[in-house]
């Protein structure tokens, strides 16, 4: 059953917190490098330009850096997830929260997969389809191969038997297909 | 599972298969023609001859082989599709697997007498197959094995058997729909207009300027000119919509069989579907603000195969065939609910209970507007000085204008197990997505919205191309109950993806 009281749910593992900090820095220096292209551009062709060269992608730098840093925490604060009876819930965000609630009769297919930083960190991701979705339409982080494993398992092989159609009535006898035309028909 | 015995595609396939690969080739076809041209007399001709031997064979050549290569069958209930020249490729598609068939033909399918036939599986919103060309008599056989009915050897054009038409779009309701379609042309029209009588205007601005001999300022005349040019181009745009509305829509017809229903339409390419209603996945009504006061409507269906997705245009010796996932591309409102009938048999979809959304939703709107608005006043200050702080309060004023009509028009409710959300003021649409077709429901809730005890609810189909149906603006009571409801119902219920075929 979906509810907004995530406090009881499960938490990731905390090697994840890494991984994150790891991906934000790296994020951060290409934003730095982005940043210093205009830069660069404006301090050659501004005569006179006031600023020393690097001085405002380095401190977009160190600001995106920093308050992304500061924000893990509490991001995985508010990562959690929660494997019910018949739905998996899994609920993200810090400002802008999400509750996302699947039926495990509707997953169609799960995705285990992790970086070269993950796999240093012994940490994998479940990613989670389900019908006509292209993407995901949930992501697990940072979960241990085996507890990917076993979450992937339950999904995938635990599930409830199928509702039979309201009105299966039982398939014709076989018959010959009816024959193209001109061509001998289909044994 | 006994080998398949191989059908083969039309012969002619190879003349619609030059004209493609005569298209990708075009450059080359020039630069041959171009030097036979000019290469005549003297040995120039045999270099000219010999490189349009050759790009004939590069041209012919894989067209043949293709043909020779191509293969399909229907058998154990399985649709079998052998292709390929190098890489061999066979697919088997399950035929309780297909979503929607869908029939095109361009310009010269109709002189070849040919169909193209698609075929949609829950995978993506492009087909999953298509068999090009077919005959007309065998793509209508084909047609009904896949749909597990016995094929009646009458063709498509003199078709006996009776039709049950339940929708037909008379030439007014094609005009009305054209005239009243917000189209992109109409815009761009209107810009070009801008462009070329701007210039005009300019010149003449100039040119008097220097006949005067004086300092030119702004005279009159000009903005008239630039009025009527726009007026001018926005008309040409409108005529425009309705020609090709014309040529897109022309004879729409929507054919009720079984449970399947079947459109055809197109003056110049011609397209004809097949819909099992029971795998409808979402289904759109959208009006705007013209077209409510002309008393029409648009319905769009959707299927997990797509139904026609919009960018599913086949680049086709013909042109663009355009496959739309609409149900009708005009209905008169006072036919909506038989529409409805036909897509949710025995769902009230009109007189449900409205559920208005959250009592704070105008707050929220001036809330998440204030940064923005502070952003543009903000960068406009520079030149507006002091007027800054009026654009500022113009745009909160705009944003709590827009928060009050979404109010007062937003609404969703529970018609029978379908869930219906209606959202827009100006062009208002309402979606509707029965209960046990929702695959994941998804709750978001922005800064602004938890401020006013608001939440955004989403409930994922897996139609490719309505993808969520939102509920925008509810409060978290409500979220909470639709979250609750349509995820119990969705598990509860069976995954109908491959039911009713």
């Amino acid at each position: 059953m979906p509810a907004f009281d995530t406090d009881s749910w499960e938490l990731l593992e905390l090697s994840v917190k890494k991984l994150w900090r790891a991906q934000q820095a790296i994020g951060s220096i290409f934003f730095g490098l982005i940043v210093l292209l205009p830069e660069f551009i404006l301090s050659r062709e501004v005569p006179k330009w006031p600023i020393p060269f690097g001085l405002i992608a380095g401190t977009i730098f160190l600001l995106y850096l920093g308050i992304g840093q500061l924000f893990i925490g509490k991001k995985f604060e508010n990562f959690r997830f929660l494997l019910g009876e018949d739905d998996l819930s899994v609920a993200s965000g810090i400002f802008w929260k999400q509750w996302r609630f699947i039926s495990r009769n509707r997953v169609q297919h799960v995705d285990i997969t992790a970086g070269p930083i993950a796999r240093a960190l012994g940490i994998v991701q479940v990613s989670i389809f389900v019908g006509g979705m292209a993407a995901a339409a949930a992501t697990i982080p940072g979960l241990t191969q085996s507890r990917g494993e076993e979450l992937r398992h339950k999904l995938v092989k635990d599930r409830k038997p199928q509702i039979p159609p309201p009105d299966e009535t039982p398939a014709p006898p076989p018959t010959a297909p009816p024959a193209f035309p001109g061509e001998p028909p289909v044994e | 599972m006994n080998n398949p015995i191989y059908h083969r595609i039309h012969t002619l396939t190879i003349l619609i298969e030059l004209s493609r690969v005569a298209r990708q080739m075009l450059l080359a076809i020039i630069f041959v023609v171009y030097s036979l041209v000019t290469g005549s007399g003297g040995s120039g001709d045999f270099f000219g001859e010999g490189i349009a031997a050759i790009v004939g064979g590069l041209v012919l050549i894989p067209a043949v082989l293709r043909y020779l290569t191509f293969g399909y069958a229907v058998q154990d209930g399985n649709l079998y599709i052998k292709e390929g020249i190098v890489t061999k490729k066979q697919r088997t598609i399950p035929l309780d697997r297909i979503q929607n068939i869908n029939l095109t033909r361009s310009w010269l399918h109709r002189i070849l007498g040919l169909v193209d036939l698609d075929i949609e599986t829950a995978v993506s919103a492009k087909a999953e197959a298509r068999i090009s060309a077919l005959s007309e008599e065998d793509a209508r056989v084909l047609r009904a094995r896949l749909l597990g009915e016995r094929p009646t050897h009458t063709s498509f054009v003199n078709e006996e058997r009776a039709k049950d038409v339940v929708y037909k779009v008379t030439n007014k309701e094609l005009f009305l729909a054209g005239a009243s379609e917000n189209k992109l042309g109409t815009i761009i029209g209107a810009l070009l207009g801008l462009q070329i009588i701007g210039q005009r205007a300019i010149e003449k601005f100039v040119e008097d300027a220097v006949k005067a001999g004086r300092t030119p300022d702004m005279p009159q005349s000009n903005w008239l000119l630039w009025t009527v040019g726009i007026i001018i181009m926005l008309f040409i745009g409108w005529v425009f919509s309705i020609g090709s509305t014309f040529v897109k829509y022309y004879g729409f017809e929507l054919v009720r069989d079984g449970d399947r229903l079947r459109r055809t339409y197109g003056m110049i390419n011609h397209v004809e579907n097949v819909l099992p209603t029971k795998r409808v996945q979402t289904m759109v009504f959208v009006e705007n603000l013209l077209q409510r006061m002309l008393k029409i409507c648009k319905v769009m269906v959707s299927t997990a195969g797509g139904f026609g997705g919009s960018d599913k245009q086949h680049t086709e010796p013909g042109g663009k065939v355009d496959v739309l996932p609409v149900l009708t591309p005009v209905l008169q409102i006072g036919a909506f609910p038989e529409i409805a009938q036909l897509i949710f048999p025995g769902k009230d979809l009109v007189g449900i209970a409205r559920n208005p959304v959250g009592e704070k939703t105008v707050f929220r709107y001036i809330r998440s507007s204030i940064l923005p608005s502070l952003i543009v006043a903000g960068g406009t200050a520079y030149f507006t000085r002091y007027w800054a702080i009026a654009i500022f309060f113009g745009l909160l004023g705009l944003a709590t204008l827009n928060g009050f009509l979404h109010k007062k028009f937003a609404y969703w409710g529970d018609a029978d197990g379908i869930w219906v959300s209606a959202l827009g003021w100006l062009k208002r649409t309402k979606k509707f997505i029965p209960a046990e077709k929702v695959q994941a429901v998804i709750v978001r809730q922005s800064p602004a919205q938890r401020a006013f005890g608001l939440a955004t609810v989403d409930m994922v189909s897996a139609s490719p191309l309505f993808q969520n149906v939102e509920f925008d603006d509810v409060t978290t009571t409500d979220a909470k109950y639709l979250a609750e409801e349509a995820h119990r119902r969705s598990s509860d219920g069976r995954d109908s993806l491959v039911d009713g075929f």
